[in-house]
């Protein structure tokens, strides 16, 4: 490597210039078919009709849609086989919901080490989005499927970082997975950045709306952070707090305690109310994880450890 | 895990020196200093002096006529909005060589139509005269807009042609030689110095828009999320 290139290469770095660090990295872009469905969900008045042969046109976005409206979410008795029905029965929130989540799993790369699973990642991912688009439900109605996408797409940069800039960010993710502490906070003392901000430059550049470009780069600050940047009312919050639910494979209880701990804080909600959306969580989950050929058994684990804290600490004679 | 091996680029004395020197640079200062009002001030009085000095030490010492009123504004567009679609290299260039041809055409127009009329002398002026001057800023001004090459100071170059100020080839290569100049100034202290993504010829939107003011977007314009937006670009380091 040319030292004018290295020099190039630090500097993008060291000053979280994200423009330079992706120029010359292919960030995969949204594919055309979806590009052009979400343009249309987004349309004042959206045609159905397009809207269905737009599905049609990508195979695999079609099946998720007809899997998705005759999953046990939707409790249909007869089964639903053509695109127009079952996008008139799920709604364009939840279309653009599941064409956004699924051109993205179809888009990002797949690093090449041992240290990153793509089915544990997704699988993450899921459950936060899950669990993030739950906990919208009291305080955030309005906002629950952008949300639940934000939560979705919350840590895509790694995947894209571990792939393109692996020679800077391989031994922090390495460090993070052996050590104490958030991702965040270990990229910060390296890079004076994290991945929030990264992923953020990305949905940005797909042209998401500035709000879910905000909330996904929020969601690793604390809240301290987060009023301070005037976003502590914000569907931030929701995001911010399923970001702390720990990973399907390496689930603790010290980052339970701390998750439910922020759900009470952070969000006001009770206990109580907890275990209730944990209930929610574990019915849905199975369904959507199944959408997306995802094992289930590892998320559900982390769900019922969640339940069983929550409710031991809902549970007056115990607390 | 314990057999990965563990290197940090980030740990060598390069990228420490590469980051020291990057953090100076304008745009990351921008994102992460509270004083951003005085580093820009100061960034476009340094830039500005610092372009134009130079411009005018290379007139002085060459003795060619590198020196014209319009590189005034242009600078100040160059180094105050940067990132606007007025201060890419492509506007810049393509406007102000419009502008002067569109004002040389007008006057050599002219000359052909009424060939006794004194066009050039500056302390007359004629209906003639006025034509020349009202038709090359009109034209200048539609053709800027036609060519979506706008930058308000190319005006000022069709109404200097149009005037006859322009006496000779070597007045009219000087004006080109100067704009050029600039540029590549406004490259060095926007790319180098402000570590902006100032572009190399054509602007790009998608890259502008999140400069705020230094793309030329006034600050009531810009909504809660787009300002959001902009600052969760800036250092988190502790």
């Amino acid at each position: 490597m040319s030292l004018f290139r290295k020099i190039r290469r630090h500097a993008a770095v060291a000053r979280g210039d994200f423009g330079a660090m992706f120029r010359d990295v292919e960030i995969p872009p949204l594919p055309a078919a979806i590009s052009r469905l979400l343009a249309e969900v987004n349309h004042p008045e959206p045609d159905i009709e397009r809207l269905a042969k737009l599905i049609s046109s990508s195979p695999g976005l079609a099946a998720k849609v007809i899997k998705t409206v005759n999953s046990a979410l939707y409790g249909l008795r007869v089964p639903v086989d053509n695109v127009k029905r079952a996008v008139t029965l799920l709604g364009l929130e939840q279309v653009r919901t599941l064409a956004l989540s699924f051109a993205t799993m179809e888009a990002l790369p797949t690093p090449e080490t041992e240290l990153f699973n793509h089915t544990t990642f997704w699988t993450d991912s899921l459950l936060r989005a899950t669990m993030a688009r739950s906990l919208a439900e009291k305080d955030y109605r309005e906002q629950r499927e952008q949300i639940f996408t934000v939560s979705l797409l919350a840590d895509l940069a790694i995947p894209v970082l571990l792939d393109s800039w692996s020679d800077y960010y391989l031994p922090v993710f390495a460090e993070w997975q052996s050590a104490e502490g958030s991702l965040a906070s270990i990229e910060r003392e390296h890079f004076q950045w994290d991945h929030g901000q990264a992923g953020a430059w990305i949905l940005q550049s797909w042209g998401f709306p500035d709000d879910l470009v905000c909330c996904l780069a929020c969601h690793t600050l604390n809240r301290d952070e987060m009023e301070e940047s005037g976003l502590g009312g914000s569907p931030v919050v929701p995001v911010a707090v399923a970001s702390m639910i720990p990973s399907v494979v390496n689930a603790k209880l010290e980052d339970i305690l701390s998750f439910c701990h922020a759900v009470q804080r952070w969000l006001g909600l009770e206990r109580q109310d907890l275990v209730e959306i944990l209930d929610d969580v574990r019915l849905s989950l199975t369904d959507v994880l199944d959408i997306f050929d995802l094992p289930d058994n590892s998320a559900t684990y982390v769900v019922e450890m969640l339940s069983e804290v929550a409710e031991q600490s809902a549970d007056p004679e115990v607390s | 895990m314990n057999n990965h091996r563990v290197r940090y680029p980030q740990q060598s004395f390069l990228y420490r020196l590469v980051a020291f020197f990057s953090r100076l640079q304008l745009s990351y200062l921008l994102r992460n200093s509270r004083h951003q009002r005085l580093l820009q001030l100061l960034f476009i009085f340094v830039a500005g002096a610092t372009a134009l000095g130079i411009i005018s030490i290379l007139a002085f010492m060459t003795n060619l006529p590198l020196l014209f009123p319009q590189l005034g504004p242009s600078a100040f567009i160059l180094f105050y909005t940067p990132m606007s679609e007025q201060a890419s290299p492509r506007n810049v260039l393509l406007s102000h060589l419009l502008a002067v041809g569109i004002g040389l055409l007008s006057l050599w127009l002219c000359a052909q139509l009424f060939p006794d009329v004194h066009l050039t002398d500056s302390p007359v002026l004629n209906w003639q005269r006025e034509v020349v001057v009202a038709s090359s800023m009109g034209l200048a001004c539609l053709l800027m807009v036609v060519f979506r090459c706008v930058h308000p100071p190319a005006a000022a170059s069709a109404l200097i042609a149009a005037l006859g100020y322009l006496e000779s080839p070597a007045h009219v290569l000087g004006i080109a030689a100067a704009v050029v100049l600039l540029l590549l100034e406004a490259l060095f202290f926007n790319r180098l110095v402000g570590g902006l993504p100032y572009p190399t010829w054509r602007f790009d939107p998608k890259v502008a828009r999140n400069f705020g003011e230094l793309a030329g977007i006034p600050a009531n314009e810009i909504t809660f999320w787009r300002q959001a937006a902009m600052k969760t670009f800036a250092s988190r380091g502790s």
